[in-house]
């Protein structure tokens, strides 16, 4: 598979402010993404989770080239979008390759006029004309099961689960290439998501379409995805393929989001007890691992001090972590606790590494 | 739990029906709920949006507004028929008997208080004097595990993230020392890593302190990790009840095995449940979920099931 999306050390800091500090004032800065490279696979089903706050969204937005970064690249189909102004006419005309679909359905639409005027208003902006909007409204409607009897309602007078499937007809409206879903089941009932994520799947094979999807929820993104990314304040801490993932989750971090979800059945055993502490703020990160603060395993004067490598423990499985990085030799396969390191003894998981 | 000896239920509604007058005509939200809850028991009422769930809670409470709701059936606390309680009685149960937390605690406090004051307040109204109050909210924050609990009680509401603000609500609840804790959907705002300490909290609560929870959720997760026993509701009734045991392996409504089965889950895909709930301002025939219900036969259209052996249906799933 090409890669549909490059992504070049990017990141993006916001300017809370400045501070005076000794040798003048310096910027305040919130690091919501800090360098972090990957590819988008064109055809792929891309997962993005971590906590509130760890920089997802601002991720997604820069793909899009919604918001400027403020270093780094963002390379569509091999142009690099992130020179564009986001407001400019060359960005306008990659707008439709490239769609969007939110969390809350409710407050995406306009809740003053009929929803198939709010579609209609997005087929006009794509250069479609009435006719041509009609037949590709209807032709959507049809592959997504919707009625058209509801084209004449507003939203407050449809369910979530519709709204929801709405603007997914919304979205490929101007036949995308990329479809990006920031927590775009999160806000549904049970019963409805099955339906919703069903639909973007459907949708993703019919359609050939790449899809980054942005949730907290790793149920769901276990189910949908390919290839999952864990963020953790701006810094990507794992990425690998979904079952590798969940199957053998490296990173302390990744594996105590696993330990954190809820169990499927009142019997089920737990593994790893939960993280305790919150996420912190992305301003005044600490000097080493961002995850330090929090890490169970956490070996002092080295995660706290050393920002971890990025290690490739397996044909696309990435950890950014010292416990691995200390020794290049552990090999695939097998559940973390149990593999080490024979030569040095370094295992990953429960012991301390010696430095 | 069921090898007890039977004894009265802390918390008993019988035939709840909660009649909303709206301008777009009368929304018959609650119809004919039945259910109890235990002494130290942790209940979960699941079921989906718009079922009736946070109705029937807030009828506990009576925080429904009372100009426009009609309420029918009993409510028994201890004893007490809270829905024939004048309010100032019904301001002696609220808080001191059953509390109440929500799903976005930042706006259920007082946005220009510092949080401790928020918590010594309610020992106030328990008639100790100012300092003790004060005392003992930083001991109650710390006893929900905020901490450094003397630093973090000058805070404000803002300067505190949802896991912390949940906590605080707890220690309100708690101050006022409720023995029901109402606990609508307390989780569903905040991050799965937190969710975990807070739901961790809520069965501290009931290990150290006996206190009842009703928890309100569509999740079932949050079922699996805290519930002894399960209330599932669906249109404004109660469909089946069960230990979670039973509604998570063994359930025989078949609503709830449909939103089980909707449940995304690792090798398996979720199924997801045609249709959508009936709109509560009309008039419902026969069951609910009929014209959803894969099991759906002559009588189920015509007649309303009441509940046997857990469920509310003419054809359930037989148990071996």
């Amino acid at each position: 598979m090409s890669a549909l999306f490059e992504i070049r050390e990017l990141s993006k800091y916001f300017k809370l402010g400045t501070r005076r500090e000794e040798g003048g004032r310096n910027p305040l800065l919130l690091k919501a993404v800090d360098s972090v490279s990957f590819d988008v696979l064109a055809g792929e089903c891309l997962g993005i989770v971590g906590e509130s706050g760890s920089g997802k969204s601002t991720l997604g937005r820069l793909l899009l080239n919604m918001i400027s970064p403020t270093s780094g690249q963002v390379l569509y189909d091999g142009q690099e979008i992130s020179a564009l102004k986001p407001e400019s006419a060359a960005m306008k005309k990659l707008r439709g390759d490239m769609q969007m679909v939110f969390q809350n359905p409710r407050s995406s639409f306009n809740p003053k006029i009929p929803i198939v005027r709010s579609l209609h208003q997005v087929a006009r902006l794509y250069g479609l004309s009435e006719e041509a909007a009609e037949a590709r409204i209807r032709e959507l409607f049809a592959l997504t099961g919707l009625g058209q009897d509801i084209l004449t309602h507003r939203n407050d007078e449809l369910s979530g689960g519709q709204l929801q499937r709405l603007a997914i007809v919304r979205a490929l409206i101007p036949g995308p290439r990329f479809l990006m879903a920031d927590e775009a089941v999160s806000a549904l009932d049970v019963s409805v998501r099955a339906q919703i994520l069903e639909l973007f799947r459907d949708m993703q094979q019919r359609l050939g379409l790449t899809v980054f999807f942005v949730s907290h929820d790793l149920s769901v993104v276990e189910y949908l995805c390919d290839r999952i990314l864990v963020l953790y304040l701006g810094k990507i801490l794992e990425s690998a393929p979904a079952d590798e993932l969940f199957a053998r989750p490296l990173h302390p971090y990744t594996r105590s989001l696993l330990a954190a979800r809820p169990r499927a059945y009142p019997e089920e055993v737990r593994e790893e007890a939960p993280l305790a502490g919150e996420i912190p703020g992305a301003v005044d990160l600490p000097p080493g691992c961002r995850f330090s603060s929090r890490c169970p395993e956490m070996v002092p004067g080295l995660c706290d001090f050393v920002e971890p490598a990025d290690t490739e423990v397996s044909p696309g499985h990435k950890v950014a972590c010292h416990l691995l990085r200390h020794c290049d030799k552990i090999e695939a396969g097998g559940a973390p606790e149990q593999k080490g390191c024979e030569e040095c003894g370094a295992s990953v998981g429960k012991e301390k590494v010696e430095i | 739990m069921s090898d007890r000896i039977p004894v009265a239920p802390l918390l008993s509604v019988q035939g709840l029906e909660v009649n909303i007058q709206s301008p777009k005509g009368a929304v018959y939200a609650v119809r004919g709920a039945d259910f109890e809850i235990r002494r130290g028991e942790i209940c979960g009422l699941v079921g989906e949006s718009g079922c009736g769930k946070t109705i029937t809670a807030k009828s506990v409470m009576r925080l429904n507004p009372e100009d426009r709701v009609v309420y029918g059936g009993r409510i028994t606390y201890e004893g007490t028929d809270l829905l024939a309680l004048p309010e100032a009685g019904m301001c002696k149960v609220r808080g001191q008997q059953i509390a109440m937390i929500f799903q976005d605690p930042l706006s259920a406090l007082d946005p220009l208080q510092r949080v401790g004051k928020q918590v010594a307040e309610v020992y106030r109204l328990r008639g100790l004097g100012r300092r003790e109050a004060a005392e003992k909210a930083v001991e109650m924050l710390a006893d929900v595990g905020i901490s450094p609990a003397a630093e973090r009680a000058r805070a404000y509401p803002f300067e505190m993230s949802g896991g912390q603000l949940q906590r605080v609500m707890i220690a309100m609840a708690l101050a006022a020392g409720a023995e029901l804790l109402i606990a609508d959907e307390p989780t569903t705002a905040l991050d799965v890593t937190v969710q975990a300490q807070i739901l961790a909290l809520i069965r501290e609560l009931r290990e150290k302190r006996g206190t009842s929870v009703l928890i309100i959720t569509h999740d079932f997760g949050v079922v699996a990790e805290t519930c002894d026993r399960v209330m599932v509701m669906y249109a404004g009734r109660i469909v089946e009840t069960g230990t979670a045991a039973e509604i998570f392996h063994a359930a025989r409504h078949p609503y709830t095995r449909d939103l089980i089965a909707s449940i995304p889950q690792k090798g398996v895909k979720p199924v997801a449940i045609p249709g959508a709930p009936p709109d509560l301002r009309e008039v419902i025939r026969g069951c609910a979920y009929a014209p959803r219900c894969c099991r759906v036969q002559e009588r189920c259209m015509h007649e309303t099931p009441e509940a046997a052996d857990g469920a509310a249906c003419f054809f359930p799933e037989v148990r071996p």
